[in-house]
């Protein structure tokens, strides 16, 4: 079994009780001066574990990157035992993950533009106010010889008439299908006991193996993702995908309200008074309602009904959930046939968390919003794959070249809504679709274990 | 770059892949059947052709006198046959050799069982290792159409063959009923209209 209590925090379970998010971002000029703070927090019980006893009031956590590790010392043969993609980072794979045109690194947000991050501090808060203490809190700690780039990035769950809601801006409920994972009990509440994991021989779901997601354990197959030396750095350590990608709401509203009207005409009939074919639309791009609810178990209706229990073999063209539907790609579950063999390593930990404020129905501003898009994967080319083939491409899906048409990457793709010969509706295509989701900035990030920050604290790394 | 097919257009939606694998006698002998069988019974090759990743797979084998020589070139002095297997796919090598390990493991061991030091399909990462090993790049691949991959050429072929028909059927057809007809047939090719092209940015 092993040890919640040496991984760090927000990756087996989730920081969902703390609304409000920092993320500091430091460059090390002095190895030694790093070292010391990674000391001072570790002994000060500053990072937060997996678990706890008392839950804190803020939490800590820290990542870095490959440039990181070697400003902090790390020796040449250790550093060359880290994946290619990680010693590349997420500036140089641009093209590779669709990172082009408006989002391409020229037009990232500071730091992302010009400098590379080193080390990743992310601070989560109960209240505003436990938030602002934990940073300054850490701030007092920051010895000369670590530079904080700014400016730092604030982020918090949405609020909608005052109300903390698990939406992202274009009002989707958020985060509902993260993996359910080998070994990890479930936490109580409605949200995470709706996990799933990957699709098994007989139409069930099996839990994910911990390998997927944490270094030093078998994965999907049995084997162990490939490690960094020495193996002290790796047990119980991660990689961590950071991403900010800005949503533009007006324009993916505006998108919407104007293909609803030819859409509507694909129903016989016309829409009941009581729907609107912009949500209706909206839910066959996403593949779920706004409020959560599968297109497969309520393919007509919102439900309020976020499980996660259904599976896409049974809608193999796409008459409930369009087999281009966001959320079919980048979790199809058994949608790809071979009892979701060819899926079963590609799943990802999502841990976002919005920025900005919510922009009510409507209303226009110019006020810049989107999501921290935070993932785990035992390897980048986990996430590199979904976002590569999954997302920014589609001919897994059937969907030959078109992207997705929430997080895909290409300007005036195009989407098929199957009909339904059930109900008479006709397929409906939307074309030229924009690119609603930008990507501002990013970076691969290692995410050592409890030990690990210790190792790196002592800075007696050898690659043996 | 030679791993990938190329021509006018640039690289292709296809990658090559070569693996070449030294055999015992016996197990030549025990390979040549297996291929006979896999030919010869063509349903032995459904899970392949369902992957829809593959563009071409081929197993070839040549027996250690039988390699070519250049005029004037001796002749090896080969201590084992050689199995050569030949493959385009579209895609990333890992999640490709992944795939393969894990839908196609029965007749990959099959064959690959008698080449020296095999490690098996399953867990995937020694077989990952045993290919790069093995792994000879292409140094030149054309591809015909670059930008297609085995699924846009099969939906292409589809809606050919779909449209062709309607055109057959629909000449006479009133308006009302051509509408009709028309639905019924784009229901029927919805999903086999996706963008075509060389791989997206």
């Amino acid at each position: 079994m092993f040890d919640f209590s040496n991984i760090q925090g927000n990756i087996l379970r989730g920081y969902g009780s703390f609304p409000h998010a920092r993320f500091l971002y430091l460059a090390i000029h002095d190895e030694r001066a790093a070292r010391t703070l990674l000391q001072q927090l570790m002994d000060t019980g500053s990072v937060t574990p997996g678990q706890w006893s008392e839950k804190p009031d803020t939490t800590l956590n820290l990542a870095l990157t490959f440039d990181g590790l070697r400003a902090l010392g790390l020796p040449e043969e250790s550093l060359a035992t880290f994946p290619a993609e990680f010693r590349e980072g997420m500036k140089v794979r641009a093209d590779e993950l669709g990172d082009v045109g408006k989002s391409s690194p020229r037009y990232w947000d500071e730091p992302w533009r010009t400098g590379r991050v080193h080390l990743l501090v992310m601070i989560y808060g109960k209240t505003e106010a436990a938030l602002e203490a934990g940073c300054r809190n850490f701030r007092r700690l920051l010895p000369a010889g670590l530079e904080e780039l700014g400016p730092e990035q604030s982020a918090e769950s949405l609020r909608i008439e005052g109300e903390t809601a698990r939406r992202e801006h274009f009002g989707f409920v958020d985060g509902v299908s993260n993996p359910d994972v080998d070994g990890v009990p479930r936490e109580a509440g409605a949200a995470r006991s709706q996990d799933i994991g990957n699709p098994d021989h007989s139409g069930k779901f099996r839990k994910i193996p911990l390998g997927e997601f944490i270094l030093g354990y078998p994965g999907e197959g049995g084997d162990l993702a490939p490690m960094p030396l020495p193996n002290l750095l790796a047990h119980n350590s991660t990689y961590m995908v950071f991403r900010k990608l800005e949503q533009n709401v007006p324009l993916f509203r505006d998108y919407i309200s104007k293909q609803a009207k030819s859409f509507a005409r694909t129903i016989p009939g016309g829409l009941p008074d009581d729907k609107s074919a912009e949500e209706f639309l909206a839910a066959k791009m996403m593949g779920r309602w706004r409020d959560g609810s599968s297109l497969i178990n309520h393919p007509h209706a919102s439900a309020k009904d976020i499980s996660n229990a259904f599976a896409y073999a049974d809608d193999p063209a796409g008459a409930r959930c369009p087999l281009g539907a966001h959320v079919r790609r980048t979790n199809p579950r058994d949608a790809l046939g071979f009892g979701g063999k060819t899926m079963s390593r590609h799943r990802l930990i999502r841990r976002g968390i919005t920025y900005g404020k919510y922009l009510p129905p409507g209303d226009r501003d110019e006020e810049r919003r989107g999501l921290i898009f935070i993932a785990f994967n035992s390897g980048f080319d986990q996430f590199e794959f979904v976002q590569q083939l999954w997302i920014n491409f589609g001919d897994e899906f059937e969907q030959g070249n078109d992207g997705d048409p929430i997080a895909g990457s290409r300007e005036g793709s195009q989407m098929m809504i199957p009909g339904d010969e059930a109900t008479g509706r006709r397929p409906f295509i939307c074309f030229d679709i924009p690119r609603f989701v930008e990507t501002k900035g990013g970076d691969y990030f290692f995410v050592p274990s409890l030990a690990a920050l210790r190792l790196l604290a002592s800075g007696r790394v050898h690659a043996s | 770059m030679a791993d990938r097919a190329r021509n006018k257009d640039g690289l292709g939606k296809a990658v090559t892949f070569n693996v070449i694998t030294p055999m015992n006698r016996f197990g030549t002998c025990v390979v040549r059947l297996l291929l006979w069988i896999f030919d010869r019974w063509k349903r032995t090759q459904n899970t392949a052709k369902a992957l829809a990743f593959l563009p071409f797979v081929h197993w070839v084998v040549i027996k250690r006198d039988r390699f070519p020589q250049l005029e004037g070139q001796p002749a090896e002095k080969l201590n084992y046959d050689y199995l050569f297997f030949l493959s385009t796919f579209n895609g990333p090598w890992g999640p490709y050799i992944e795939a393969f390990a894990d839908v196609l493991y029965a007749p990959l061991d099959a064959v690959w069982f008698w080449s020296i030091r095999y490690p098996m399909a399953r867990p995937v990462g020694p077989l990952k290792t045993y290919i790069k090993r093995n792994q000879v790049e292409s140094d030149h691949s054309y591809s015909a159409y670059p930008g297609a991959s085995v699924r846009d050429v099969r939906a292409g072929l589809e809606v050919r063959r779909e449209l062709e028909q309607f055109a057959r059927d629909s000449r006479d057809l009133a308006p009302d009923k051509f509408a009709t007809e028309f639905d019924r047939l784009l229901m029927s090719l919805q999903n086999k209209l996706g963008s075509f092209g060389p791989i997206p940015k």
